[in-house]
C-alpha cells in the first residue's frame, strides 16, 4: 500500500493552476539556457581568455565599488530619515514620510538627466546664473543618481522595522545599566539588522541591474559594458559571457542576503500588548535635523522637479513636441498594459500553488519567478535576443518578444501581494463552496477571488507602472522605431538635448507619481 | 439532480419511527490514508456504516484521524486504500474518484467558513443550483427559517454572533438537502454556556429535517447527548461503535472506558459470570475466563452504611454540587485505587475508613484494537 504517488496528487491540482503556474515558471529559464548555449558556443579556451581578460576584472571591481558607494549614500539619507520620522518628535511625520516615497516614482535615469543637465556649457546652472559648473559623470555622478532614487526601499524598510520595534526591549537594556548609545548599539542595530539587509538587497539589485544611469554617466559597470559590447562588436560572446558574470554576481548577492539572515528570531517572543513609544525630544539638535530632512528631499525630489520645470519655462515645447510625447505614450502603454494583465494572469496560479498546494516543486515554480525579477534586466534583454534569433526567429523585434520579457522580468512584483494575501484567506472557504456543489475553478471565482481582488488590481497597476517607465528591456528589445517615453528621455539625454528630453520625462514622472500616489491610497483603504 | 425535498422528507421522516435496520447512507470499507513523507497512519483499514437519519458522532483524542476520516467522507482528502460510498454510489475507491462537488454532502466547517463577502442570505443561497433566483433565495428563506434565523438575512457574517454564525453554517449546508452532513468539531468554537443550547438546537433541526449526519468531536459528552452512535477512534482505529449508553455502560477496551467518563480498571479471574478481584466476586456483563481487565464505574460503588464491603481508606473529596466523588485507596496494603461518586450528601470525609459495596456489573475488557494493530505488523 503506496502512499501516494507525486503523479496522483498532482493530477487532482485543477488544471487552471498547474498548466500556467509551469508554463511561467519554465519560462523564466527558457532564456536562461539560449544565454548560457551562446555563450558556450565559442570553445572552452577561447571562454577562458576571454574570462581572464583584464577588462573583466576592471567592470568586476567598478560594479562593486559602485554597489558599495551607493549602499553607504543611501543608507546615510535612509537611516537617519527613518529614525526621525518615526521614534523624534520632528513636525510634519506622516507629510515627510510621504515625500521620502515619492522619489520611487522618478526612474534613475530621470534623476540621471536631471543630475547632467545642472552642468556643462549648455547646462541649466550655466543658461541661469551663467555659471559653468562640470557635468556630474563617472563613478561619483552615478553614485549620486543611484543612491537618490534607491534609498526609499531602505527607509520603507528600516521604518516599518522601527515601528515593529519592541520599546520595552529598550527599557530593559536601560534597566540592566546600559547608556543610551550602548542601547542603540546593542538593541536597536541588532534588531534593524533583518530591515538593513533586506533593504541593501534590493538596492544592491537596483545597482546591479541599472543601465540607465551608468549608460548616461558613463561608467564601465557590467551592464553599460554589456551593452557596448553587445552593440558595437562583431562578437558577441563576450557580450553573452559578461551576462551571464552578472547573473552569477547578482545570485551570489541574493544568496548570501539569505546566509547573514540566518535563522534567528527577531520577532516578539512574549505576548501582550505593545506599548507605545515615547519620542525623542530633539532639542537643540532640531535645526540640524530639519535641515537635514530639507536637504535629503530637496535632493531626490526638489532637483528633478526643479530641473524639468525650469526646462519647460527655458524652452516651451511647441505643439509637435507634445503630440510626439502624446504618441510615445500611447505607444508606451499598449506594450506596458498587456504586460500588466499577462503577469497579473499568470501570477495568480503561482502564487496560488505557493500558498495552497504542498507538492514537490511548488515552491520552486515560486523560486522561479523570483529568479526572473533579480536577473539583470540587460542580461535579460541579451538572453531574450539570443533565445528569439535561435528558436522563434519570427519574434525577433516584436512587441510580443518584448511583452514577455516584462513579464519574466516582474511576475515577482505580482506575486507578492497575491500570496501573502491568499495566506489569509482559508482554504475552507473553496472546501465549503465545493460542498456546496461547484466546480474547482467555480469554486476560486466565487469564494477566494473577491477576497483578493484587491492585492490583484494593487499588483497590475505596479506591475504596469513599472513597465511603463522601464529603460533597458525596451532598449534592447523594442521593435526598430517603438520608441517609448524612457528611450526617449534616455537617446535625447546622451545626445546631449537635455531641453528636448523634458517634456517626455515629465510624462512619466508625472505618470508613474499619480500611480503611486493611488497604489498609497487604494491600499490604504484594506 | 439536487431537489428541494428538504419539508417532504421532514413531514415522512416525522410520521414513521425510524426503521430497525435503515438503509446505509455513508459506507466505509477497508479505507486507509497515510500523510506523504511520514509513517503516521492517520486512518487505518476502517469500516463504518451510518444509517439514513442517523447521527453518528466520530469520538476520539485530538490526533486520533477522525476530522481525516471526515475529509475522507467528503472528498477533500484522497484515500490510499479502501472504498467510500454514499447513498449507494461509490465515489472513492481504487480506480475511482468523485469531486467533493459531485458528492451530496454538506459540510460545516470548525470555524464556518461562511463566505465574508457575502450576506447572509446569499451565504445560504450559494448551494442552489435549480430555479430562479427569486425561487432560491424563497427557499434559501425557509431554510433560515428553519434555524430562526429570518430576521439576519440581509447582514454578512461579520456582523452575527459565533452562535449564529454556527447555524448559518449548518443551514448553508442543509439548503441543498445533501444525502448527509459532515460536521467538523462545529460547537467548540462556542463558549460554554451557549454550546448546551446551540447543540440541542442543532439536533433538533437534522432530526426533524431527518438528515443523516456524521460529527466529530473530542467532548464525550457533547458527542453522548447528540448522538443517535458514538465511534470511538483511536489513532486511526475504531476502538467501538455503539448507542451512547451501550459504549458507557459496555465499553469493550480500557481506552474507551476511560475516555468515555471517569472509571476504575481493576485486574480480575473470570470464571464465567464472575469475576474474583481484590473487591470480592463481583457480577460481569459478559462472561469472561482467566485474567481480565474490568471496568466498574464510580458510580456503580457506594459506600455501605454498616461497614459491609471492602475497606478503603479515603484520600479526597471533591464536591461538585449535584455529586461527590471521592478518591480512595484500598485499606489492605494493596496499592489498588478507587473512584467513588455518591450524591451531594454524603458525610464521609478524607481519612476516614469505610466499607465499599459494588452495586452493578462489572465489563470485562479486551485489548485495544490500536494496541493489537501495532502488537501484529501486516494485520
Amino acid at each position: 500500500m503506496a502512499s501516494l504517488t507525486w503523479a496522483r496528487r498532482a493530477r487532482r491540482l485543477p488544471w487552471f493552476v498547474l498548466i500556467p503556474a509551469i508554463v511561467a515558471g519554465i519560462g523564466t529559464l527558457v532564456p536562461i539556457v539560449y544565454l548560457v548555449l551562446r555563450a558556450f558556443e565559442a570553445d572552452l579556451e577561447t571562454l577562458q581568455r576571454l574570462l581572464w581578460r583584464e577588462r573583466t576584472w576592471t567592470l568586476l571591481v567598478n560594479t562593486l565599488s559602485l554597489t558599495a558607494g551607493v549602499l553607504v549614500l543611501s543608507t546615510l539619507m535612509a537611516v537617519p530619515l527613518a529614525w526621525l520620522t518615526v521614534r523624534s518628535d520632528l513636525r510634519w511625520k506622516r507629510f515627510v514620510t510621504v515625500l521620502a516615497v515619492v522619489p520611487l516614482a522618478i526612474p534613475g535615469y530621470v534623476v540621471a538627466y536631471a543630475l547632467i543637465s545642472l552642468g556643462g556649457v549648455n547646462g541649466f546652472l550655466s543658461q541661469l546664473f551663467g555659471a559653468v559648473v562640470p557635468r556630474p559623470s563617472g563613478y561619483w555622478g552615478a553614485v549620486a543618481a543611484l543612491s537618490l532614487y534607491t534609498y526609499p526601499y531602505l527607509f520603507l524598510n528600516v521604518r516599518a522595522a522601527l515601528l515593529g520595534l519592541d520599546p520595552s526591549l529598550e527599557e530593559s537594556a536601560r534597566s540592566l545599566g546600559h547608556g543610551s548609545r550602548a542601547v542603540t548599539w546593542r538593541v536597536v542595530l541588532p534588531q534593524l539588522r533583518p530591515a538593513l539587509l533586506a533593504g541593501w538587497l534590493v538596492i544592491a539589485l537596483y545597482v546591479l541591474g541599472d543601465f540607465g544611469v551608468v549608460a548616461l554617466m558613463r561608467y564601465e559597470a557590467f551592464s553599460y559594458a554589456i551593452y557596448l559590447q553587445y552593440s558595437s562588436a562583431f562578437d558577441r560572446t563576450y557580450a553573452a559571457l559578461l551576462s551571464l558574470v552578472l547573473l552569477g554576481l547578482t545570485l551570489l548577492i541574493v544568496g548570501t542576503e539569505g546566509r547573514l539572515l540566518g535563522r534567528r528570531r527577531y520577532a516578539r517572543v512574549g505576548s501582550g500588548a505593545q506599548r507605545a513609544v515615547v519620542m525623542t525630544r530633539l532639542r537643540r539638535w532640531a535645526p540640524l535635523a530639519y535641515g537635514y530632512v530639507a536637504s535629503v528631499l530637496l535632493a531626490a525630489l526638489g532637483l528633478p522637479f526643479l530641473v524639468l520645470g525650469s526646462w519647460l519655462v527655458l524652452a516651451p515645447p511647441d505643439l509637435a513636441a507634445w503630440r510626439s510625447v502624446a504618441e510615445a505614450f500611447v505607444r508606451t502603454a499598449s506594450v506596458a498594459a498587456p504586460a500588466a494583465l499577462v503577469t497579473a494572469l499568470a501570477a495568480m496560479p503561482i502564487a496560488y500553488l505557493a500558498a495552497r498546494v504542498r507538492l514537490r516543486g511548488s515552491r520552486l515554480i515560486e523560486r522561479l519567478a523570483y529568479l526572473g525579477y533579480a536577473i539583470p534586466p540587460v542580461s535579460l534583454a541579451l538572453a531574450m535576443v539570443f533565445f528569439s534569433l535561435r528558436a522563434v526567429p519570427w519574434l525577433y523585434q516584436t512587441a510580443t518578444l518584448l511583452i514577455t520579457a516584462y513579464v519574466i522580468s516582474f511576475l515577482a512584483l505580482a506575486i507578492g501581494p497575491i500570496r501573502s494575501a491568499l495566506l489569509q484567506v482559508p482554504p475552507r472557504l473553496e472546501e465549503a463552496a465545493r460542498s456546496l456543489g461547484r466546480r474547482p475553478f467555480v469554486a476560486f471565482f466565487e469564494t477566494t477571488f473577491p477576497l483578493i481582488r484587491r492585492p490583484v488590481v494593487a499588483g497590475t497597476a505596479l506591475v504596469l507602472m513599472v513597465a511603463m517607465k522601464e529603460l533597458p528591456l525596451t532598449f534592447l528589445l523594442a521593435p526598430t522605431g517603438f520608441t517609448t517615453l524612457s528611450v526617449r528621455v534616455f537617446t535625447r539625454t546622451s545626445e546631449g538635448m537635455m531641453a528636448e528630453a523634458a517634456p517626455f520625462a515629465l510624462a512619466i514622472v508625472l505618470f508613474s507619481s499619480l500611480f503611486v500616489g493611488l497604489l498609497v491610497s487604494y491600499e490604504g483603504k484594506r | 439532480m439536487v431537489g428541494y425535498g428538504l419539508y417532504t422528507a421532514c413531514a415522512s421522516m416525522s410520521d414513521a419511527a425510524l426503521p430497525h435496520r435503515p438503509t446505509p447512507v455513508v459506507e466505509l470499507s477497508g479505507l486507509t490514508k497515510r500523510y506523504p513523507r511520514t509513517e503516521h497512519v492517520a486512518v487505518d483499514q476502517l469500516d463504518l456504516t451510518v444509517g439514513s437519519g442517523e447521527i453518528l458522532c466520530l469520538l476520539g483524542p485530538s490526533g486520533c484521524g477522525k476530522t481525516t476520516l471526515l475529509r475522507l467522507i467528503a472528498g477533500f482528502e484522497m484515500p490510499d486504500a479502501g472504498r467510500v460510498r454514499i447513498a449507494g454510489a461509490t465515489v472513492a475507491d481504487a480506480d475511482t474518484w468523485l469531486e467533493p462537488e459531485r458528492r451530496r454532502i454538506g459540510f460545516v466547517f470548525q470555524d464556518y467558513a461562511l463566505f465574508p463577502h457575502l450576506t447572509v442570505r446569499q451565504n445560504v443561497a450559494f448551494g442552489l443550483r435549480n430555479g430562479s433566483k427569486a425561487k432560491r433565495l424563497q427557499h434559501a428563506d425557509a431554510v433560515l427559517d428553519l434555524v430562526g434565523l429570518t430576521i439576519f438575512a440581509g447582514r454578512y457574517p461579520h456582523q452575527l454572533s459565533g452562535g449564529q454564525q454556527q447555524r448559518v453554517a449548518l443551514a448553508r449546508a442543509l439548503a441543498p438537502a445533501p444525502a448527509v452532513i459532515l460536521l467538523d468539531e462545529p460547537f467548540s468554537n462556542l463558549d460554554a454556556a451557549l454550546r448546551g443550547s446551540t447543540r440541542t438546537e442543532v439536533r433538533q433541526i437534522l432530526k426533524r429535517t431527518g438528515t443523516t449526519a456524521v460529527l466529530v468531536t473530542h467532548d464525550q459528552e457533547e458527542a453522548m447527548t447528540f448522538a443517535d452512535r458514538i465511534a470511538v477512534m483511536r489513532s486511526g482505529h475504531l476502538e467501538q461503535v455503539g448507542t451512547p449508553e451501550g459504549v458507557y455502560s459496555r465499553p469493550e477496551t480500557a481506552f474507551v472506558a476511560s475516555f468515555l467518563g471517569r472509571t476504575n480498571l481493576l485486574r480480575g479471574e473470570g470464571h464465567g459470570s464472575v469475576a474474583r478481584t481484590s473487591l470480592g466476586d463481583l457480577a460481569l456483563a459478559r462472561p469472561a475466563h482467566g485474567q481480565v481487565m474490568l471496568s466498574v464505574r464510580p458510580e456503580a460503588l457506594t459506600f455501605s452504611p454498616n461497614g459491609e464491603g471492602v475497606r478503603v481508606r479515603v484520600l479526597q473529596r471533591e464536591f461538585k454540587g449535584h455529586d461527590l466523588t471521592y478518591a480512595c485507596q484500598l485499606a489492605d496494603g494493596e496499592r489498588q485505587r478507587l473512584v467513588v461518586q455518591t450524591g451531594p450528601s454524603c458525610t464521609v470525609q478524607a481519612g476516614d475508613i469505610v466499607g465499599v459495596v459494588v452495586a452493578g456489573a462489572a465489563v470485562p475488557l479486551q485489548a485495544s484494537a490500536a494496541t493489537r494493530a501495532r502488537s501484529s505488523p501486516g494485520a
